[in-house]
């Protein structure tokens, strides 16, 4: 009985670990080969507009939330979101719907939700079409980075990446 | 007594639908008539909302999921051409969808929201005063209810910079003039 015991709590241990390790679901986009990750740096915002090159439609309008102005650029295949603080504008989001695009652990545009929770684990939350993976905050008055995944009929149609930010 | 198990298990399954059904909240007022938002809008309204509840009551309950689920996200939607019904479905889907948006975005989903809860309900435009004392133009939502009034709603507002979010949930005019400019507010019922 012991034995039985003692077999039973090893193979629970053993099937335990046959998960496997799961990626780190850090806010991070490799674009056209070029790694882009979330930063608080005001210079995080012209590293990201650097790395995705090419033409883009620029909008700004008063912020509803943040003293200044919120700005939004817009790509063929990505759209880069910041918000003014402290008189610099911080990357906000980046989200991208087309291109080539993946997260550093592989996932890209067309893979299943399967796919992304074998890779990055179910430590995420779901809401709509949205599944994130949110980072805790340095702040309790910050909303938290994440890596989110939108899905259209089931696979992936979009990939962003957002940064730690001022709530309001 | 194989078919009187199946006959218990049909009965149980009945009567499992049953209470299913009688707990389901069933919203009154109109669709939109864009197939993808009405089904996400009865399935969150199914959701949050009692059949036992008032009508005042579930709009509280849709406000506090608002002001609890909806994160800002600077919008790009062109407006100039006011908040015409495909505009106003597009936000709304688009908000409720990604869980993110402006306040025309969360202004477009409140008014879906309540006009399904079988509210009349219109947006409004105007501008309200931020913390650094700078008016700043925005958009939030009215409705007119049973007794004929017409409130405010600001999510947005409310969940942001008010103290309480509900100081924003169904505020009538006046109450709203210390931290909201806008015209008049008319309906399509007022005569």
């Amino acid at each position: 009985m012991k034995k039985a015991i003692g077999y039973a709590v090893v193979l629970a241990l053993l099937l335990t670990g046959c998960g496997g390790s799961k990626a780190a679901a850090d806010p991070a986009l490799k674009i056209g080969g070029v790694t882009i990750e979330d930063t608080l740096s005001a210079a995080s915002v012209l590293d990201v507009l650097n790395g995705l090159g090419g033409s883009y439609e620029y909008a700004e309008a008063i912020s509803c939330v943040y003293d200044g102005m919120d700005k939004t650029y817009t790509y063929e295949n990505a759209v880069v979101y910041t918000y003014p603080d402290g008189g610099v504008d911080k990357l906000m989001e980046l989200y991208c719907t087309g291109g080539d695009v993946q997260t550093p652990a592989g996932i890209a545009l067309g893979d299943s939700r399967d796919q992304v929770v074998e890779t990055y684990g179910d430590g995420y939350t779901e809401a709509g079409t949205v599944l994130s993976y949110e980072k805790e905050t340095a702040s309790p008055d910050n909303e938290p980075a994440s890596l989110y995944f939108e899905f259209t009929d089931g696979k992936v149609s979009a990939i962003g990446i957002i940064s730690e930010h001022r709530s309001e | 007594m194989g078919g009187c198990i199946v006959a218990a298990l049909v009965l149980a399954g009945l009567m499992i639908a049953q209470q299913f059904r009688s707990k389901l909240f069933v919203p009154t007022g109109p669709v939109t008539g864009v197939e993808s938002l009405d089904e996400s809008v009865l399935a969150l309204l199914q959701e949050i909302c009692d059949p036992k509840a008032s009508q005042e009551e579930n709009m509280g309950t849709v406000y506090d999921w608002l002001c609890a689920e909806i994160k800002y996200r600077p919008g790009t939607a062109d407006t100039a051409g006011g908040f015409t019904d495909q505009l106003v479905n597009e936000l709304a889907g688009e908000t409720l969808n990604k869980r993110k948006g402006n306040c025309d975005g969360e202004a477009a989903l409140t008014a879906v929201l309540l006009r399904r809860l079988g509210c009349e309900a219109v947006i409004v435009t105007g501008q309200f005063l931020r913390e650094d004392g700078m008016w700043v133009d925005h958009a939030w939502t009215a409705g007119k209810l049973q007794d004929g009034r017409v409130y405010h709603f600001d999510p947005l507002y409310g969940s942001t910079f008010a103290g309480n979010p509900r100081d924003f949930f169904m505020r009538e005019s006046e109450g709203m003039r210390d931290t909201h400019r806008f015209e008049e507010i008319r309906m399509d019922t007022d005569s």
